[in-house]
């Protein structure tokens, strides 16, 4: 198991265990952030699972691609950071993760 | 062990014209009787509350698109392949390259042109009189300008909003009058196979599908089914959306003018008015395989009517859920659907709603709404016509 740690756009921190096979959005969900909508459900189509990466984690996250690079750049929420959490699979590899909810917009 | 037997049935006709206008009570019933209810004709299983409705859009695996979202045969084996009723890998193929336009960062270039045409046309009707506001707002830029962004020829683009009322009405289960939906889909059908790429315009959103069969993405037959995704849904579904959107601020003042005095509220007015008013009243699912709602099993091959329009008024999840409050926070909404299949339109639906809003905030003080005549569309909820006055 991996642990994730995970803020709310109300500032609630909270870290939990996270299942490999499950993306970054799925966890955050199951661990009962409501503030994060996944209006799709991970199909990289609304941008409503937006999160800010800790800077000190993204390089072991990576860019985002291509699709979600467009539906990022929608947001004035963008910063270097951002990526959309259901398209980061989390694993033993991201132990320790910090990721911050975007608020929308 | 599940008892199937004791799933309530609901006895009343949702379909019969009188309920198609005045849907709501029938919802509250139907939510009221179990998050399982029967119907009698057609006969299906529905969910009608919001949570089981979200997590059935949720769970493609079990609820499949591919057999079908609507009542019918007809309807459920359109004969080729199309985005909606598509599951696993052809979906996620098609739908990657038919969102492409319609994502928020490609959609940003049309908004400045989009914003100038309504103002205008705002502007024109401003202390004009009482006229028709789905006629002369709601249906001003689809028509004018959404269409022209789909790239059907004259004659295709001429035939949208009939092919479109057609196809949602096509929806529901067969009855008294149904024929002349198919035949109006039999034509677009026609239409759609015969049409020739080279005549569809350059640069459009229709025409650039062409490119996806020479790269390896899509088949023929798929590229010209995701067709259907631009032309079907794209204008009838926003004109109806605007004329609630219209309807609910003419006839809540108080709202109307704390948005003229904090337009930061407009985002949130668009959401709360699909969510209240939603347009696509519902789609079926296929169960693939035994499906399961609180101690419910719904079991596999059955048709599951999801009720997008009931569970935006769930008092479960929504507070006062018949009120119409642009202040409260409704963005968990699924008038859009959720999962997979999520509206690919959503993204431009909110703009044009939202241009129009600006447009109306700008340039208007007073909104003054009369009696809106009810569509008793099988698919569609919405106003035929909607009397209005701008001052
Ligand atoms: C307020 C306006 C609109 C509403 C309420 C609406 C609603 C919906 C809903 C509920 C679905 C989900 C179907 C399902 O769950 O199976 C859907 C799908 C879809 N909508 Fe919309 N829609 C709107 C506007 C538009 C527009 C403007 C377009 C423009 C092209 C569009 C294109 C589509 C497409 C292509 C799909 C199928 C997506 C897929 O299967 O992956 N819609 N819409
Ligand atoms: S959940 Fe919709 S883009 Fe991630």
């Amino acid at each position: 198991m991996a642990s994730l740690t995970i803020t709310s756009t109300r500032g609630d921190t909270r870290t939990v265990e996270g299942a490999a096979g499950l993306s970054v959005m799925e966890i955050i969900r199951k661990a009962g952030f409501d503030d994060l909508q996944a209006l799709c459900g991970g199909s990289c189509a609304c941008a409503t699972c937006h999160v800010h990466v800790h800077p000190d984690d993204f390089a072991r996250v990576g860019p985002p691609n291509e699709d979600e690079d467009d539906l990022l750049d929608s947001s004035n929420e963008r910063t270097p950071t951002s990526r959309l959490s259901c398209q980061i699979p989390f694993g033993p590899a991201l132990d320790g993760l910090r990721v911050t909810v975007a608020k929308e917009g | 062990m599940p008892q199937l037997t004791q799933t309530p049935v609901y006895e009343a006709d949702l379909f019969s014209p009188a309920a198609l206008r005045e849907p709501f009570g029938h919802y509250r019933a139907m939510r009221d009787l179990g998050p399982v209810v029967r119907l009698r004709d057609p006969d299906v299983y529905a969910l009608s509350r919001f949570d089981d409705v979200r997590d059935a859009l949720q769970a493609p695996d079990a609820l499949s698109n591919a057999g079908g979202v609507g009542f019918s045969d007809e309807f459920n084996q359109p004969g080729g392949p199309n985005l909606i009723q598509s599951d696993g890998d052809r979906h996620r193929r098609m739908r990657s390259e038919v969102i492409r336009p319609l994502l928020p960062a490609q959609l940003k270039q049309h908004r400045p042109f989009l914003k100038s045409l309504i103002a205008e046309r705002i502007k024109s009707l401003v202390g004009r009189g009482p006229f028709d506001a789905i006629a002369e707002v709601a249906r001003f830029l689809p028509t004018a300008a959404i269409s022209a962004l789909v790239g059907l020829p004259e004659e295709g683009r001429a035939s949208m909003l009939d092919w479109a009322a057609a196809t949602f009405n096509a929806v529901g289960p067969r009855r008294e009058g149904s024929e002349r939906d198919f035949e109006v889909l039999a034509g677009w059908r026609t239409y759609l196979a015969n049409l020739q790429w080279e005549s569809i315009r350059e640069g459009s959103w229709a025409r650039t599908l062409q490119g996806t069969i020479a790269a390896g993405r899509l088949s023929e037959a798929e590229a010209r089914g995701a067709i259907s995704a631009y032309v079907l849904p794209s204008l009838d579904t926003t004109i109806l959306a605007k004329g609630h959107l219209l309807h609910g601020l003419a006839r809540h003042p108080g709202q109307w003018r704390m948005l003229r005095d904090d337009p930061s509220l407009l985002p949130g007015a668009v959401i709360e008015s699909v969510r209240h008013s939603s347009v696509i009243r519902w789609f079926s699912r296929l169960a693939r395989t035994d499906y399961q709602v609180e101690d419910e099993v719904i079991p596999a091959g059955s048709r599951l009517m999801l009720i997008y329009a009931s569970a935006n008024r769930d008092e479960r999840r929504f507070e006062d859920p018949d009120r119409f409050d642009i202040t409260r926070d409704a963005r968990a909404q699924l008038a859009w659907g959720s999962g997979p299949h999520l509206c690919g339109g959503m993204h431009l639906a909110k703009m044009e709603m939202e241009v129009m809003l600006e447009a109306l905030v700008e340039h208007c003080e007073v909104l003054e709404a009369g009696e809106p005549e009810l569509l008793t569309n099988r698919g569609l909820y919405g106003f035929a016509s909607l009397p209005f006055e701008l001052r």
